[in-house]
């Protein structure tokens, strides 16, 4: 990896455009890699994009939406080299077909925000939390829709990125309330729909996203209202983790200290088992979390 | 429920002819399948049994005084069984639950929960009433027959495999009639083999699926090919199925779980799993992890001590406990539970050696995770919500002689010293015993009120398990049935 750095680029993706989501600018740059590099032949080509998978995951921390969308191209690449009699054109193929792929990732949040908008009715209260992109997308597409609704929105300490996603919701004219993540149980009961993005989708329908997703699952839960996870099929990821701290990172979460002056720190993703799921909007469809597991079995036994 | 006569006149007779006789005319009432054969073959048999019966009970009471054999020493008063106890159709009746509430009442013994479900003593009758095709069936197939039956050979997946192993022999020695083709002919004749085959123990789902896989394919040789070619096509098949589906399948399973597995790990798991086993050995012999391995155990099977044997012979750390002390040993911070399976039905339910179920309701009660590791073969497209409309009796002899065995050692001479009664009723796993001797509860089928019901496997919802983990992925129990259906289209 001399002259390219995938690490790099991967962060370029990423800074350039803001509606790109981690798994896509990780396809995006192998997909620059392959353009770069152009490997001879099919081995050399499945050897270099599992370094530069390998590089990048180890680079990055947090890299569980990433590893999502480089074991897809992975799987693609895999599924079609051998299709091609000619290495050439198979590698042409490739290249084009990433282009393609992220065509359609992007286009799949649009989609979603079309099937997902009919969740939202008129005079609903809707608890968000944290920031998500598939998440505003669609409730920006009810607004503009004529659905009269309002959002609560969490801080989502440690990142606050609750503010940002306050901020682009009220520039779509809706009324949003900003509350700390503590309040959940307070307002639980005026709320109607809960709704949430993802980082990634689990085999089980479960998902990894920012830290506190399943505390608001549980409250969902015990006080029955549906929890909708708004996530991009592309954020499926082959991994299975058994409890909320069961995510593959590698920093240590306690931080256990008699100093006075210790400073406060805390894990940024967890995650939610699927029985507190109610269903997942996706670009496939309307899911429910079992289903997943098929789509990805699909994706990977075909 | 079928109905059968009462049997108070039978319950008396200690003499093992009347009760043949008597059984004879109600074996009309209590089955269907077998009666028509059997009704025929009666007079013949019965005296061939008779003998057969004089010298097995020498071999009991040889039995009867080796003291700590293990399961191998039980095939003797299983086939004792064979002829003794036809009247245990009836006195099987009793369901579990009835003595698990201590209402053993005036219960005639009819009207069992269990009472559908084929017995030991049903299959041995099968299995005699087959003794004219037993030239028709091959020696390999007898000689696993009788190692099914006596349990040398458990498991859902040794036994696939060790059936698959017998096949290749048999369609190896195989030659196709004249007149027909080896296509239509073999089917037939495997058919033949399997039926036998399943005089020893109900095939598994396992097996099942096997047997369809292997029909399926003979079906599709072409006619034109000559036996030799065909018959080398097929063996090489199922040396490439045996291969694909179970050994490369329990390697990917090995190689995925073993991830769950880290260093301080204490990990509990039921019984004796092919696939376990070989997980445990690879952590710890290739991995180098140092964990522990609690292994508890059961009645009458105790399969577990063989896994116990095997794994603290290559140094891991393991400690054995019986099903009983389940509640203690959950004191223990246990990280994961791992079962084996039978088979994993589609809505979901695991089908398990009984206890299983016991097992992951308390893992879910102290929020422990129970992951269950399986092989694709042995997923089904079965629905079953209750383990009572379809389950295996196995022999109930079984629970009392293990009572036999330990009657003889330290614990039965105290009591016999000390003439408590009540603790020896305990050690049966009884809650009725009166105030008999041990040794009068090889005389339960003379009690009417006395029922012994040995049931195989039991069911564990789908709440209870965390996560399945196959050669295919790990999945939820809810994504069974697209196993089956990307499993299906793949064979």
């Amino acid at each position: 990896m001399s002259d390219f750095d995938i690490k790099k680029s991967y962060l370029q993706f990423l800074e350039e455009d803001t509606e790109m989501t981690m798994p896509i600018a990780a396809i995006e740059s192998l997909v620059t890699l392959l353009k770069i590099k152009q490997p001879s032949t099919s081995t050399e080509l499945i050897k270099l994009l599992q370094d530069a998978t390998e590089t990048l995951k180890n680079s990055i921390p947090n890299a569980i939406s990433l590893s999502a969308g480089c074991d897809l191209f992975m799987r693609f690449v895999l599924r079609n080299t051998h299709l091609y009699q000619d290495y050439e054109s198979c590698r042409r193929h490739l290249v084009e077909n990433g282009q393609l792929f992220l065509e359609r990732s992007k286009e799949s949040r649009r989609k979603i925000a079309e099937t997902g908008y009919k969740f939202i009715s008129d005079d609903d209260i809707i608890l968000v939390h944290s920031f998500s992109r598939t998440v505003s997308t669609l409730l920006a597409h009810a607004a503009a829709k004529k659905v009269r609704f309002r959002v609560i929105v969490t801080e989502a300490r440690p990142t606050l990125q609750g503010e940002a996603m306050a901020k682009i919701l009220r520039s779509h004219n809706i009324p949003v309330s900003v509350i700390v993540d503590s309040a959940v149980g307070y307002v639980i009961n005026k709320v109607d729909k809960v709704l949430v993005g993802a980082e990634g989708v689990a085999e089980s329908g479960g998902i990894i996203n920012h830290v506190g997703s399943y505390q608001i699952g549980v409250l969902a839960k015990s006080s029955n209202k549906p929890l909708y996870v708004v996530a991009e099929s592309h954020k499926f990821v082959r991994m299975f983790p058994l409890s909320p701290d069961n995510i593959p990172t590698d920093e240590n979460i306690f931080h256990f200290s008699s100093d006075l002056n210790h400073e406060t720190k805390s894990p940024i993703i967890d995650f939610t088992p699927h029985e507190y799921i109610t269903a997942l909007i996706t670009d496939l469809g309307v899911l429910t979390p079992s289903a997943v597991s098929e789509e990805l079995i699909k994706m990977w036994y075909d | 429920m079928t109905e059968t006569k009462p049997i108070s006149n039978t319950s008396d007779s200690s003499k093992n002819k009347s009760v043949e006789k008597l059984d004879s005319g109600s074996s009309n009432t209590t089955t269907s399948s077998s009666s028509p054969n059997t009704d025929n073959d009666k007079p013949k048999l019965t005296n061939k049994e008779l003998k057969e019966l004089k010298k097995q009970e020498k071999l009991a009471k040889r039995a009867a005084k080796k003291e700590n054999a293990g399961i191998v020493s039980q095939i003797t008063p299983q086939q004792i069984e064979q002829n003794k106890n036809k009247k245990n159709q009836q006195s099987q009746s009793q369901s579990s639950l009835q003595q698990q509430h201590s209402i053993v009442k005036k219960i005639e013994k009819k009207n069992s929960l269990f009472s559908h479900l084929e017995t030991k003593e049903h299959r041995n009758e099968l299995s005699i009433s087959q003794s004219q095709i037993i030239n028709q069936i091959h020696p390999s197939i007898i000689s696993l027959t009788l190692k099914i039956s006596s349990y040398s050979i458990v498991g859902s997946i040794p036994r696939c495999k060790a059936m698959l192993e017998t096949f290749i022999k048999v369609i190896n020695d195989y030659k196709t009639p004249q007149g027909t083709t080896l296509t239509r002919n073999l089917t037939n004749y495997l058919s033949i083999q399997i039926d036998y085959l399943k005089t020893s123990r109900p095939l598994s789902v396992s097996m099942g699926n096997a047997i369809r896989w292997l029909k399926q394919q003979i079906s599709i040789i072409s006619i034109d090919l000559n036996d030799k070619d065909a018959k080398d096509e097929l063996i090489s098949q199922i040396k490439d199925f045996i291969k694909e589906k179970i050994e490369y399948s329990g390697k990917v399973i090995i190689e995925s779980t073993s991830n769950h597995i880290s260093n301080g790990s204490k990990i509990l798991t039921f019984g004796n799993s092919q696939v376990l086993k070989e997980i445990f050995l690879h952590n710890h012999l290739v991995l180098h992890k140092k964990f522990q391995v609690i292994i508890v155990d059961s009645n009458p099977l105790f399969e577990g001590k063989q896994l116990a044997k095997e794994l603290s012979s290559n140094g891991l750390n393991i400690k054995y406990v019986l099903i009983n002390s389940l509640s203690t040993i959950f004191q223990d911070s246990i990280d994961f539970v791992f079962l084996g399976a039978h088979s994993m039905l589609s809505n979901g339910f695991l089908y398990s050696r009984v206890g299983s179920a016991l097992i992951a309701m308390k893992a879910k009660n102290r929020n422990v995770p129970v992951l269950v590791c399986c092989e694709s073969i042995k997923f089904s497209d079965k629905v079953q919500l209750d383990s009572v409309t379809l389950n295996e009796l196995s022999d109930s002899n079984l629970l009392i002689n293990n009572g036999q065995k330990r009657q003889n050692i330290s614990l039965d001479k105290f009591v016999q010293n000390h003439e408590i009664k009540p603790i020896q009723s305990t050690k049966d796993k009884k809650e009725k015993d009166d105030s008999s001797k041990v040794e009068d509860l090889s005389n339960w089928r003379n009690n009417q009120y006395l029922n012994i019901v040995n049931v195989m496997y039991d069911l564990t919802p789908p709440d209870f398990i965390e996560k399945i983990i196959t050669e295919v992925g790990a999945l939820p129990p809810s994504s069974v049935p697209v196993i089956l259906r990307e499993y299906k289209s793949s064979t």
